[in-house]
């Protein structure tokens, strides 16, 4: 993929692999390989393991989001009939199937498309529908909802059997033999891959962080598409090493602020205030050290395991799994990464990761005493954010974690 | 007629009852209860344990302990079962069955864990990759890990049965159900929107046995009442359920009658064939892979809208009317393909944004008066 020398820090790096991720992709097309569209949490191992050209919509809708370029697609999609209380990724993505055209980046057109349930039921209805749309193959990976506290071992096999399944279509579509070795290969380079962004992502527990944590919404579209190349391995090894050598340096997240709140984001960006969101969190000293993504994209696993794959892509995403979880996560990050506050998007798009937001927010105050607010938007429909009611909500957390510092200092 | 007439009102009053229904169902069998909440949950089991299944299909108008768990933009039929939860209505319930279904199921399942604790929650998890052929075998052990869930919730009051008994109570349910569907449409003044709705809503609150005798004699002698003449218009309703009374209403109001139904909440229920061999429960999960025209369930190809264009044709109905339940993320995805299949088939389509806090359906009777004058005059 990499067609140049490696730019010198990560953040040139991501630019560049973002850049040509799209531009490769779009010659792949012409030259008549085949593209997938797939969600963003998939078992990207076999399609690369079949060489496959892999889109994304999810973060194709977000940079389309944070170019502040959705409101025409928004608005393609509701005159196709779709109501405005839909998920707006699937709303500016089903209307991109259509118009075929962003100002942010173009992505081919699929040939066929993957659609994995761990992120939420919402992709099936929004992939089967593109599917329908565009009458191409769709290849199903479901990974049921776990309300127990461990995954189902009948639901393990299940899912197994589908990634099984999953490689017999794969080898119908693409007319080739799937290559089990290879398989092993890109297994172990997403481990390594999952390794390296998990450990750079967890520099940020040190004091102050070395990380601005809005960082990671950037380098998250990395992890997605690229999770099982040697290039994004690479990539998050060098961000690990950068922000080791500011913690020896005694460096935090900004060269112009000190942090003095550290925070945990849950929920997805409101990518087209993006920059609003960012800079009224700095301008109070306040750093987002965390959030529930970096564990969602470890995708870890035995390398040739396919049921232990399967588990991973069950088990790891928080969304799929059960309040108990949802809760011990949070404590554990709010403990590891010394948090001060917590902010939750109730974004009007994911009703997944929502309503279970209001039971979280009590448990974690209950069990560790962080203060949180909720402040409602969404993650690309700029309709639907508030930048009064989102500051007020900051200011607010800004005195209850000021306050919570003061009485600490005095215990 | 008056022995017909009395039938009918006393179904649709139990219908229109659910707490009463409940009561007298649970004295008269002498079973506890167990709530099944939408959409699809596998009732025999809970028959064969020897409970009363019942369903949890909402039915409040105000939100206010729920609103401590879930934000307003929810479905509300979900928000209503939180609420009844909270409020103590569902006490009597030795467990409820939550399918995750949905994103919104999935959280429901979460938050009355913990809201409504005297009700032990009984996950259900169905395949969305039905056609996979790991969706059998998944739901077989499924099956197994619910029967084991409700065995420890049963008390000594339970009756139980093999489940090739109570399998073989609900295939003779759906059967009188689906002649009654069948039969519907040559007597659309005698039952009407509404009449339709509570008889065939009251099977959720009654025993399938009792349930099934009664209407098995009402379907007897409504059979035996000359074919009625309708000369308003057909309606074929689709999407999760209709159970708002003024809509109900204002289709009557407005000479319009239901000839069937792709409703979760109705016949989706019993319309499924099942399939011809196998074992009780291999039937019984065969049913779940093989149901069609249910918006959660993924459904390669979406068939639905070709599916109700059938169903339309064969059933003579002048158009469909999707009842589009507020904040129904797997309806809202099906509505707009379901309408462009079916303007592709020549059948018109009326959408109706509603959910059961309807209170006046004044808004609803401009849109469906102007469809029926522009679409159906």
């Amino acid at each position: 993929m990499q067609t140049q020398a490696a730019p010198r820090t990560s953040k040139q790096w991501v630019d560049q692999m973002l850049r040509d991720h799209y531009e490769a992709a779009r010659r792949a097309k012409q030259e008549g390989r085949l593209v997938c569209w797939s969600t963003s949490i998939a078992p990207q191992e076999l399609l690369t393991t079949m060489d496959i050209v892999t889109m994304y919509p999810e973060n194709h809708a977000a940079a389309i989001g944070a170019r502040r370029d959705t409101e025409t697609f928004i608005a393609h999609t509701e005159a196709m009939g779709y109501s405005s209380d839909l998920c707006s990724y699937a709303r500016v993505n089903l209307a991109y199937a259509e118009i075929q055209h962003s100002q942010a980046e173009n992505m081919p057109m699929p040939d066929f498309l993957l659609c994995t349930s761990n992120i939420c039921h919402t992709v099936i209805k929004w992939y089967e529908n593109l599917a329908k749309e565009l009458n191409i193959p769709l290849i199903m990976f479901d990974t049921p909802f776990n309300h127990t506290d461990q995954i189902q071992d009948h639901n393990a096999k299940y899912m197994a059997s589908q990634l099984y399944g999953i490689i017999e279509q794969l080898e119908e579509i693409t007319g080739r033999r799937f290559d089990h070795d290879r398989l092993r290969q890109v297994m172990e380079i997403s481990n390594e891959t999952c390794y390296w962004w998990k450990k750079a992502t967890e520099l940020a527990t040190a004091h102050p962080s070395p990380l601005d944590g809005f960082d990671i919404f950037n380098y998250m579209a990395i992890i997605v598409f690229a999770r099982g190349t040697t290039e994004a391995r690479d990539l998050f090894r060098l961000w690990h090493d950068e922000l080791q050598e500011k913690i020896r340096l005694g460096q935090g997240p900004w060269k112009d602020g000190e942090e003095k709140f550290r925070i945990l984001w849950d929920g997805i960006a409101c990518w087209p205030y993006l920059r609003y969101t960012y800079k009224t969190l700095k301008k109070l000293g306040i750093n987002m050290v965390t959030s529930t993504y970096p564990k969602s994209w470890t995708v870890s696993y035995d390398t040739g395991d396919i049921e232990g794959m399967a588990r991973a892509y069950s088990g790891n995403v928080y969304p799929n799994r059960n309040l108990h979880y949802d809760v011990e996560n949070m404590v554990n990050l709010a403990r590891k990464f010394d948090l001060d506050g917590i902010v939750f998007h109730s974004n009007r798009s994911c009703k997944l990761m929502d309503f279970r937001q209001y039971e979280v927010q009590r448990r974690i105050f209950e069990e560790c005493g962080v203060p949180s607010v909720i402040f409602d938007g969404d993650q690309t429909d700029p309709r639907l954010f508030s930048e009064a009611q989102y500051e007020t909500r900051i200011q607010a957390l800004a005195e209850m974690m000021a306050e919570s510092k003061k009485g600490a200092a005095a215990r | 007629m008056n022995t017909l007439q009395t039938m009918i009102q006393e179904l649709c009053q139990a219908g229109n009852c659910p707490a009463q229904t409940i009561q007298a169902s649970m004295t008269q069998t002498g079973k506890p209860a167990v709530g099944c909440f939408p959409l699809f949950v596998p009732e025999e089991l809970v028959y064969a344990a020897g409970f009363l299944p019942i369903g949890l299909w909402g039915g409040v108008s105000t939100f206010q302990k729920s609103n401590k768990y879930i934000q307003s933009f929810a479905c509300s039929i979900l928000r209503a079962n939180l609420e009844l939860g909270m409020s103590g209505q569902y006490d009597f319930l030795q467990a409820a069955l939550i399918p995750t279904q949905c994103d919104t199921l999935k959280c429901v399942c979460e938050n009355f864990k913990v809201a409504v604790p005297k009700v032990p929650v009984i996950g259900v998890t169905i395949p969305q990759n039905r056609t996979a052929p790991a969706a059998m075998e998944q739901l077989l052990a499924e099956f197994d890990y619910l029967t084991q869930a409700l065995a420890q919730v049963q008390t000594p009051a339970c009756q139980p049965m093999p489940l090739e008994e109570a399998f073989a109570i609900y295939e003779d349910y759906r059967a009188v159900m689906r002649e009654f569907v069948d039969t519907v449409p040559d007597y659309l003044n005698t039952i009407t929107p509404k009449v339709r709705h509570l008889l065939i809503k009251a099977a959720w609150f009654m025993d399938k046995k009792t349930y099934t005798e009664k209407m098995r004699a009402l379907l007897a002698a409504l059979k035996q009442q000359p074919k009625e003449e309708f000369t308003g218009k057909r309606f074929l309703l689709t999407g999760i359920m209709l159970d708002a009374q003024p809509v109900l209403d204002l289709l009557e109001e407005l000479h319009i009658a239901v000839v069937d139904d792709l409703l979760c909440h109705e016949s989706l229920q019993f319309r499924t064939p099942t399939r011809p061999v196998g074992t009780a429960a291999e039937k019984l999960a065969g049913r779940f892979l093989d149901l069609k025209g249910v918006s959660p369930l993924y459904e390669p190809g979406k068939p639905r809208g070709a599916q109700l264009a059938q169903l339309a044709k064969a059933r003579g109905a002048d158009a469909v009317l999707f009842c589009l339940m507020k904040f129904c993320d797997p309806e809202a995805f099906d509505q707009p393909l379901v309408k462009k299949d079916l303007a592709a088939a020549g059948v018109p389509m009326v959408s109706i944004e509603h959910d059961q806090l309807v209170e006046s359906a004044e808004q609803l009777r401009t849109r469906i008066q102007g469809f029926l004058e522009t679409q159906l005059a």
